[in-house]
């Protein structure tokens, strides 16, 4: 059962406004093979989108985005080069960068100085990373979509390459400092994605490929002989591919779709309970 | 007898149990009949020593080690017919009941109120569709238990000549899932993991799947491992995500909205004027 937010009146009698998820809850990804419910834990890990376009990734983007929308203890960062893809949450994140690498270039900097103020901030607290309930660091959800745009077709070769090695640092240091990296792309191979930095990745999701080199770019190298391959999916399934989460051993799964009247009402209800959250007085989440 | 060799065993015998098997049970027999009457009737004679003449304590030993012994080779003999029937027990109770229940019915009641009763609960398994689905899931239980049993026969038998001791694995429980089945089984000393890496094609031939996979299912115990059988491919559709349920009461079920801020205008390349070519600029003619 989720959570429900409870909103305290000034004659102090409790409201409730509905229930609210957390990013700390594992996060509904689909199906498996065998039908079963796959979910994935998304707090302290970093997760790569890949495959072919119309393979799935909105989709699988659009799902976990969704699930942050509606926890109130993450914040929501969103950079989509399409600007359509993520739009919908515009509301509910606190930066939204459409095709601007300057803007992206930006937005990473101050990410990565709140980042080194988080990890000021662990030190003196003797902590090591943030906790569920913290009070004063909330996790944040970085959400990429079309990666290459950014690193590898507009702006100037030293913006590129600043903008790969700024989210290279978040990714490698930002896991216990509340920050997790959603990142999409078509082919994220070394021309798109250092691969530096590719390998953080903890956790892959490959839709389909059009080559076995091309799955073995996403899940890592050797999977295709192992008999783990995004080629052999059907073209005409699109939203099935190959998940490498927890165990790291691939798992054949079908992402959960949201269609766009459901994406606009999720996060229209997102946004208002963040506004809420927002005012004053300070609702509390009664379990 | 030359005929009998021939043209293989005498007519009217029927081979319950194969020679070479009946053979190894019976030895097997012969060890358990004298450990167990030797164990049993050295300690009921020193047990008996204490409170009675040791020479009625040795025939009170003899006689318990031989009512031990004598059951315990008995059960060892005839513990392949045994084990079939523990394998199929499942199916026996399911037939004794279709069997004997509407019978036991027409005995205490009438026979056409019975014959209606039985017809009506035919019609509903048949007609039904979530009750038929149920009982075709756990049908096809019962069914991948005995074929995964063949399957892993067939994986010792051509083993054999390098692990001649492996055993049966035992087949721990079964369960219909979205896909097709899923099944436990616990491997017995002689067989990994390993050996039935690259046999899943075969796994799937025998219990009629389209797929198999064999996984560890357990970090602690080697020896379990969980068989996935898939018949169905329950990734095809669209799968709906909770959270559309989650806040399924606001949804806007506007066909396509429009955006009141911006017109649309412009949304066609014609509606995108040509730019103009740009011109050489001057230099030496």
């Amino acid at each position: 059962m989720s959570p429900v937010l409870v909103a305290t009146t000034p004659d102090d009698t409790a409201v409730p406004l509905g229930p609210t998820l957390s990013i700390f809850d594992p996060v509904y990804i689909g199906i498996d093979e065998f039908g079963h419910p796959v979910t994935v834990p998304l707090i302290y890990r970093n997760l790569l989108i890949g495959g072919e376009p119309g393979s799935g990734k909105s989709a699988l983007l659009n799902a976990v985005v969704a699930h942050a929308a509606l926890s109130l203890d993450c914040r929501l960062c969103l950079l989509d080069a399409k600007r359509v893809e993520l739009g919908q949450w515009r509301r509910c994140a606190d930066a939204f960068v459409g095709p601007s690498l300057p803007d992206a270039l930006a937005l990473l900097s101050r990410l990565q100085i709140m980042m080194d103020r988080r990890y000021d901030y662990l030190e003196e607290c003797e902590r090591r990373k943030v906790v569920p309930d913290d009070r004063y660091i909330t996790p944040y959800l970085i959400a990429l979509d079309e990666f290459a745009y950014y690193s590898a077709t507009v702006g100037k070769k030293a913006q590129r390459e600043e903008f790969s090695e700024l989210l290279r640092d978040l990714v490698a240091r930002g896991r216990a400092a509340g920050i997790i990296v959603v990142a999409a792309t078509q082919r994220p191979s070394s021309d798109i994605i250092p691969t530096s930095l590719r390998d953080l990745f903890a956790w892959r999701f490959a839709g389909r490929c059009t080559t076995d080199s091309s799955s073995d770019i996403v899940l890592g190298h050797g999977k295709a002989q192992q008999g783990w391959t995004a080629n052999t999916i059907s073209p005409t399934n699109p939203g099935a591919g190959l998940l490498i989460a927890e165990g790291g051993t691939p798992q054949l799964v079908k992402v959960a779709y949201l269609d766009d009247a459901t994406c606009a009402a999720i996060a229209r209800y997102a946004a208002t309970l963040r506004n809420t959250v927002a005012s004053k007085p300070q609702p509390r989440v009664a379990a | 007898m030359l005929g009998g060799r021939l043209f293989g065993p005498r007519p009217g015998v029927i081979t319950v149990v194969d020679p070479p098997v009946s053979a190894s049970y019976a030895r097997k027999a012969r060890v358990a009949f004298f450990a167990v009457s030797s164990v049993v009737g050295v300690s009921t004679a020193a047990v008996s020593a204490v409170f009675l003449h040791p020479v009625l304590a040795v025939a009170l030993g003899v006689v318990a080690g031989l009512v031990c012994g004598v059951p315990a080779a008995l059960v060892t003999l005839a513990w392949p017919v045994l084990r079939v029937l523990w394998w199929w027990s499942f199916e026996a109770v399911i037939v004794a009941f279709v069997v004997l229940g509407p019978a036991l019915l027409a005995d205490l009641t009438h026979p056409l109120l019975a014959l209606g009763f039985v017809l009506a609960l035919a019609g509903v398994c048949a007609l039904a569709r979530p009750v038929r689905c149920w009982l075709v899931a756990w049908s096809w239980c019962l069914v991948v238990r005995h074929r995964l049993r063949v399957c892993f026969a067939d994986v010792i038998r051509s083993s054999a000549t390098r692990n001649r001791s492996a055993v049966l694995p035992l087949i721990l429980w079964a369960r219909p899932t979205p896909a097709g089945e899923r099944v436990w089984v616990w491997l017995r000393p002689g067989l990994d993991q390993s050996d039935l890496e690259g046999k899943t094609g075969k796994v799937a031939v025998s219990c009629w799947a389209g797929e198999a996979r064999i996984v560890r299912a357990s970090p602690r115990f080697a020896a379990l491992v969980r068989v996935d059988l898939t018949r169905r491919d329950p990734l095809a559709g669209t799968i709906a995500s909770p959270l559309a349920v989650f806040i399924g009461h606001i949804r806007n079920e506007a066909a396509t909205p429009v955006s009141p801020a911006v017109p649309p205008v412009g949304l066609d390349l014609a509606d995108v004027p040509e730019v103009p070519a740009e011109q050489p600029r001057g230099g030496r003619r």
